[in-house]
């Protein structure tokens, strides 16, 4: 399964980090699709379901935690997998992610190879 | 004969022979000495060759020695060369060799243990040492372990150990720890630090296998002071040993070691061991090691139980030298002497001293202020030599203030230096000093005081008499005399300063100087003088106060009858009697005052006088007298005194029956409500209005027909204080314009009645009538103007009862919208409250959003909550959940929290932000209702959130709803960072009532921050299970007084005996709060065991924590009334009298006083035998409920008892 056939959502309301994760996503062949809240990810979900979606906790409306709740109520962790990234990374933080369904969880500042490797993992490409 | 000059022979041979011995044996020791100093000259030539050619063969050079000269020059001379080496820092090792080979060595080693002069002995260790013999180990420690042997020796044997610097001897040395040996086992354990990382390895050996607790617990001491980390995890290891000393001295070793990892073992510590030393030697560590997470622990340990654990908690603080230095403040405070001097030190070590001082100066008052608490905790805690610099300070204001500071310190050690600011430029710290001076009261002072009398400034002079008035009398002993010149002074002020102090003084000379006085010229001295008289009681004054009585100032006439009145006496009484019917009126009442003190039954002959003649003045003093007295034998008199002649006299009685409630006097008032005189009339209404309810109401009714419009208006008021419906119905029916419009107003106010105060409004409506209303209130009195006020808001009519409803409400929407008066806006608001058509709604929904006075927006939103329900509605009142004004952000929060579904919570989740705190709360109430069955979209929004405010506030929430799907989460959050968290999630657990909550809460009491703790402990308690009590029996130890609190607060909830166990131990704690909490915890058992060992513990209670728990008893009593008049069982009820008798019958006579009546005579009798200690006033009407009881050791006890109070 090749890369370049996959999008992600990338959802952060930091405008940076969204540029670096895309650009470097880009890089390894994703196509990237972006959101800086909780809404306009649900949004970008409507207009057609990535193939994963990387989301941060800490939004200024819906927060990753209710947006992962609401996409698993259409979505399941096979046709959408979710990686949530925050750098709110208590044990509490993790158990409550993996509770509303995410694929992984993974602190914030992000290794970028971490975090492709994650992706690809749950993408199952390169298997 | 021969045989005598034989035996004189014979000791004359033997004399010589002694004497030829003795030169011999000196002439062979100078021989031999000469012979040695030869050799050892000899052999150390022979070494300096060989130093100076060291090519040359040391062996041969040895062997030369060994056969040519004798062993002790040889010795002598190579210790010698040995301490050359040494000095000049060469090599001993060719020495060391020469001894080896020469065999000195082992001479040496039995030398230390053998030879007979104890130098020998010190010098042959010293030797040893110095050639570094590591096998003459063994001889040396044997050397330094000798009880019996010289000290000297013992100390050269230590020297030399530590001289040879073997690593080979460190086992040795190790294993020689075993040895319980104070004089060796230091020197021992410095000579293993000296080894260093060297000897870590074999110290832990010992520390992990040492069968010997002294050694493992040497080694942990010396590993500390090495400091090396690789004994950090051992160490923490030996933290959990059996032995305490062990546990200490682990903990003084990883504070050594200063490794972070010891942190949280050692904050375990501090949190759990028994032991109080281990504890504070933890803590001690935990201030070395410096890391800040121990603030917090080390924070809570400023309540344990132990001085010297706060002590040392204190310690650890300052070493960590946290920004907020609040808890060292409170320890300003601390019940031990040392603890509160420590704090003060480590204050004034974090430099906080200094800034205390330099606020001193500040502009800000609220600065200043905190400075000097904060200053005058530190000097009362023995810290106050540290101000006195600052006397000298070149900014007076800070001059002022240290000496304020030093008063209120209170140290009498420091009143001269204060006293040398009585010559301060300043004024500002002249006065300052002065009032310190009062403060610490040193009788030294007193005459450099009294100096100031002199002064011009008249505050200044006032303030010292102020001052000295504050000393003990036995303080002013010394000045007397000083006080008695200067009343001989010239001035007038300084005369009166110093009769002011002298008026303290005891003695009857004093009283004698007092008397003079009231000659004085000056009227304030004279004032002054009648005053003190009066209150020392001086019967021999009578005569001279007397003559004051007539004085032209009327206050000193005024004070005069005052004086007489306390004094008392038949002279006093005669005086006042032949004054009244001259007196003015406030005289009058002054005199009156007087006389009624003797009491209604001793006032015969003085009525005697002032009603037997005709005299209308001396009649009126009678009535005001027999009022003052209040005493009801006083109501026939009185109602005699309402058929006087003299309307005066009469309106004087109505007003004096006024002050007795008693039927009798309402009723003699009721009848001369038809006095001819308007005057009097107008009096006795007055008086029915202040007798109230019990007063003859329709006689007041009549008068408000009565012919004389002044007694209608009168009426009117007093039908007005009445303040009930019928007053309310009377004033209607009042025909219209027989009362004026204003005291009709202010009686409608004054009743209360709501319609009444409507109306009152309605006529306020006219500006005429608003101002004669307000001139009619300036002359009534403060009591009558404050209830109208309290009543009545001014305002202006809104409505026309003319109109119909839809015009009405028109009229009411246009005043509204218009009305500049926020008055006339609330009440509109309330109008159209109750107007159910679309245009009212939609003109409330408009004020609820728009209207600038937050009264209206108020009522707006109120009446908005009885019509949810509606799109419009709902939407504006979830906007008026932002309102800015918090009252109305909570009305509309409330009405919010009924219809709101989740997609709408938005408004109220912003409200968690909120400053105030009943917006945060009503906030939280509402969305417990939102989410009460979609609680995991509560989690989610609470898990996105990052202030642990709001994270804390949603935990609140998840406690309200108690859903069982929030158990996970919980379980984590309660081990979080955040303190406030973990509080919250505590307490959130505890509302689920569920095993595994239980077992993790259990876990949570482990936690090192005391709020954690205590509310976990809070948590558990409501849980109410007894498998919490072995844990709850340990937290007795808890360092943390809130925690300890929290456990005593709380373990009534839980019905075991060990839980009354717990209490009782807690009862007897070092603090107070702990042991006031404790015994309202046993009050509060439902158990009545509870109370039993209450009463059990009770006798041998201290002052302070009676004082303490009878303050915070007030629901407690409640629920012992209630086990007083509702159980069926006696003993509880005897046993709730007993508890309130305990908490103070004084306090809790009327309660206890049910018991009179209780079916049970037992009960009876200790009612009985707890109101005894109480006066005769105040139980005689209750005991006259069971002075005629059925059972006769009742009947017996109440008599018994009123005939001793009698």
């Amino acid at each position: 399964m090749s890369s370049s056939t996959k999008t992600v959502l990338v959802v952060d309301d930091d405008k940076d980090v969204v540029e670096v994760v895309s650009a470097r996503l880009r890089t390894v062949g994703f196509r990237v699709e972006t959101a800086l809240d909780g809404t306009g990810a649900l949004t970008a979900i409507e207009r057609g379901r990535p193939s994963v979606m990387v989301i941060d906790i800490v939004l200024p409306d819906l927060n990753g935690f209710q947006v992962c709740r609401a996409v698993r109520e259409k979505w399941s962790a096979e046709d959408l997998p979710i990686v949530i990234q925050s750098g709110k990374s208590e044990a509490a933080d993790r158990y409550w992610a993996e509770q509303v369904g995410a694929n992984a969880f993974l602190p914030k500042p992000c290794d970028l190879r971490e975090l492709i490797t994650t992706i690809e993992s749950l993408l199952d490409i390169g298997k | 004969m021969t045989a005598i000059l034989w035996f004189s022979a014979a000791l004359v041979a033997l004399s010589a022979l002694a004497g030829l011995w003795v030169v011999a044996r000196s002439a062979g020791r100078r021989l031999r000495q000469s012979r040695l100093e030869g050799q050892a000259e000899r052999v150390r030539l022979l070494l300096e060759s060989a130093r100076k050619d060291e090519s040359a063969g040391l062996d041969k050079l040895l062997f030369d020695l060994r056969r040519n000269y004798d062993s002790e020059a040889l010795g002598g001379q190579l210790q010698r060369a040995l301490e050359v080496n040494v000095e000049r820092g060469e090599s001993i090792e060719p020495i060391a060799k020469a001894f080896r080979r020469l065999g000195l060595v082992e001479s040496y080693r039995g030398q230390v243990r053998n030879a007979k002069a104890w130098r020998d002995r010190a010098q042959a260790a010293r030797v040893l040492g110095m050639i570094r013999d590591a096998a003459s180990v063994q001889v040396l420690l044997e050397a330094m372990r000798d009880e019996r042997e010289d000290a000297d020796v013992k100390l050269a044997a230590a020297e030399a150990l530590t001289a040879l610097d073997d690593p080979s001897v460190i086992p040795v040395l190790c294993a020689e720890l075993s040895h319980v040996d104070e004089w060796s086992s230091p020197r021992l354990a410095a000579l293993l630090e000296r080894f260093g990382a060297e000897a870590v390895a074999a110290l832990l050996a010992t520390l992990d296998s040492a069968e010997s607790p002294n050694a493992r617990i040497w080694a942990a001491q010396i590993l500390g002071k090495i400091g090396d980390h690789r004994a950090t995890q051992p160490l923490i290891g030996r933290l959990h040993d059996r032995s305490p000393q062990m546990r200490m001295s682990a903990a003084s070793a990883l504070g050594d070691v200063g490794d972070l990892r010891a942190v949280r073992p050692l904050i375990d510590i501090v949190l759990r061991d028994p032991v109080a030393a281990v504890r504070a030697q933890a803590a001690a560590s935990l201030g070395r090691i410096g890391d800040a997470d121990a603030v917090p622990v080390l924070v809570g340990c400023l309540g344990d139980p132990e001085y010297w654990m706060r002590f040392r908690a204190l310690e650890a603080i300052e070493a960590l030298a946290p920004e907020d230095t609040s808890p060292i403040e409170a320890a300003l405070e601390d019940t031990n002497p040392e603890v509160r001097l420590r704090a003060a030190l480590a204050l004034e070590r974090l430099g906080r001293l200094e800034a205390a001082f330099a606020a001193l100066d500040s502009g800000d008052p609220a600065v200043v202020e905190a400075a000097r608490i904060k200053l005058i905790a530190v000097g009362r805690a023995g810290l106050s030599e540290r101000f006195i610099r600052h006397l000298t300070d070149p900014i007076e204001r800070v001059r002022a203030n240290i000496c304020h500071v030093l008063g209120a310190a209170g140290e009498r050690r420091h009143a001269q230096q204060l006293a040398a600011r009585l010559g301060d430029e300043s004024r500002e710290v002249r006065l300052a000093a002065i009032g310190a001076l009062g403060d610490l009261g040193s009788g030294g002072t007193a005459a450099a005081i009294v100096s100031q009398f002199e002064e011009k400034d008249a505050e200044v002079r006032e303030g010292a008499a102020d001052a000295l008035r504050r000393f003990q009398a036995e303080d002013l002993d010394s000045i007397g005399e000083l006080l008695v010149q200067k009343l001989a002074s010239q001035s007038d002020a300084t005369r009166w300063c110093a009769l002011r102090v002298l008026a303290i003084l005891p003695g009857a000379s004093i009283d004698q100087t007092l008397i003079r006085a009231l000659q004085d010229r000056f009227v304030e001295v004279r004032y002054e003088a009648v005053r003190a008289l009066g209150d020392r009681r001086v019967v021999a004054a009578v005569d001279a106060i007397g003559a004051s009585l007539a004085d032209a100032h009327e206050p000193l006439c005024v004070a005069a009858a005052d004086a007489l009145g306390a004094i008392g006496g038949e002279r006093a009484l005669s005086l006042l009697l032949t004054r009244v019917r001259s007196a003015g009126r406030a005289q009058r009442d002054a005199i009156c005052r007087g006389i009624a003190k003797v009491g209604f039954d001793a006032l015969g002959p003085v009525l005697d006088v002032l009603l037997g003649t005709n005299d209308t003045n001396a009649r009126v003093a009678a009535a005001w007298t027999l009022g003052k007295t209040a005493d009801p034998d006083a109501v026939p008199l009185l109602s005699a005194l309402l058929e006087d002649g003299a309307a005066e006299v009469r309106s004087s009685a109505a007003g004096a029956l006024g002050k007795i409630h008693v039927p009798d006097s309402a009723r003699a008032l009721g009848r001369a409500v038809r006095d001819p005189s308007p005057f009097v009339r107008a009096a006795v209404v007055n008086a029915i209005g202040y007798v109230g309810e019990e007063g003859d109401l329709v006689a007041l009714a009549d008068c408000l027909a009565d012919p004389d419009a002044f007694v209608r208006n009168r009426a009117a008021i007093s039908v007005g204080l009445i303040g009930t419906a019928w007053a309310y119905a009377e004033l209607v029916a009042t025909p219209p314009g027989s009362v004026s419009a204003a005291f009709m107003v202010i009686a409608l106010g004054l009743t209360g009645v709501p319609d009444a105060v409507g109306a009152a409004v309605s006529l306020l409506a006219a500006q005429p009538t608003r101002a004669a209303v307000a001139a009619a209130l300036e002359r009534e009195p403060d009591r009558i103007r404050e209830r109208f006020a309290a009543n009545v808001k001014l305002g202006a009519r809104d409505a026309d009862d003319s109109m119909d409803p839809e015009q009405l409400a028109e009229r009411i929407i246009r005043a509204l919208k218009n009305s500049q008066e926020p008055l006339q806006r609330r009440r509109a608001v309330a109008a159209l409250s109750n107007i159910p058509t679309e245009r009212a709604t939609t003109a409330v929904l408009e004020a609820a959003r728009n209207d600038p006075d937050v009264d209206v927006r108020l009522r707006a939103v109120g009446a908005l909550a009885e019509r949810t329900g509606t799109a419009e509605v709902d939407a504006v009142l979830l906007d008026c959940v932002l309102d800015p004004a918090p009252t109305v952000r909570v009305e509309a929060i409330r009405a919010a929290g009924s219809f709101a579904h989740r997609d709408q919570a938005g408004p109220l989740f912003e409200s968690l932000r909120a400053a105030d705190e009943a917006v945060v709360l009503a906030a939280e109430h509402a969305l417990s209702h939102v989410y009460r069955d979609s609680v995991l979209h509560l989690l989610d929004w609470m898990m996105g959130q990052t202030r642990p405010s709001l994270i804390a506030s949603s935990l609140r929430i998840v406690e309200r709803i108690a859903d069982s799907r929030s158990l996970g989460l919980l379980q984590h959050l309660v081990t979080g960072s955040a303190v406030e968290v973990r509080v919250e999630a505590a307490l959130a657990l505890a509302a689920l009532h569920d095993v595994e909550a239980v077992r993790v809460l259990m876990a949570a009491l482990d936690d090192p921050v005391e709020r954690v703790r205590a509310s976990v402990v809070t948590a558990l308690a409501r849980s109410s299970r007894n498998d919490v009590m072995d844990r709850f029996d340990k937290l007795r130890l808890d360092p943390s007084v809130m925690v300890r609190t929290a456990l005593a607060t709380s373990l009534f909830q839980i019905k075991n005996t060990r839980a009354l166990d717990v209490l009782e131990r807690l009862a007897t704690d070092q603090h107070l709060d702990v042991r006031a909490a404790a015994f309202h915890s046993l009050l509060a058992c439902p158990d009545l065991e509870g109370q039993h060992r209450f009463l059990a513990l009770w006798s041998d209670l201290d002052n302070s924590t009676r004082r303490r728990v009878e303050a915070g008893t007030a629901d407690l009593a409640d629920q012992l009334e209630a086990q007083l008049a509702t159980s069926l069982d006696s003993p509880a009820r005897e046993l709730a009298v007993r508890v309130l008798a305990s908490l103070g019958a004084g306090v809790h006579g009327e309660r206890i006083a049910i018991a009179l009546g209780d079916p049970d005579p037992r009960v009876r009798l200790v009612a009985i035998e707890a109101l005894s200690t109480l006066d005769a006033d105040r139980i005689s009407d209750w005991l006259a409920n069971v002075i005629d009881d059925p059972v006769a050791k009742v009947r017996t006890a109440a008599r018994r008892l009123l005939v001793k109070l009698v």
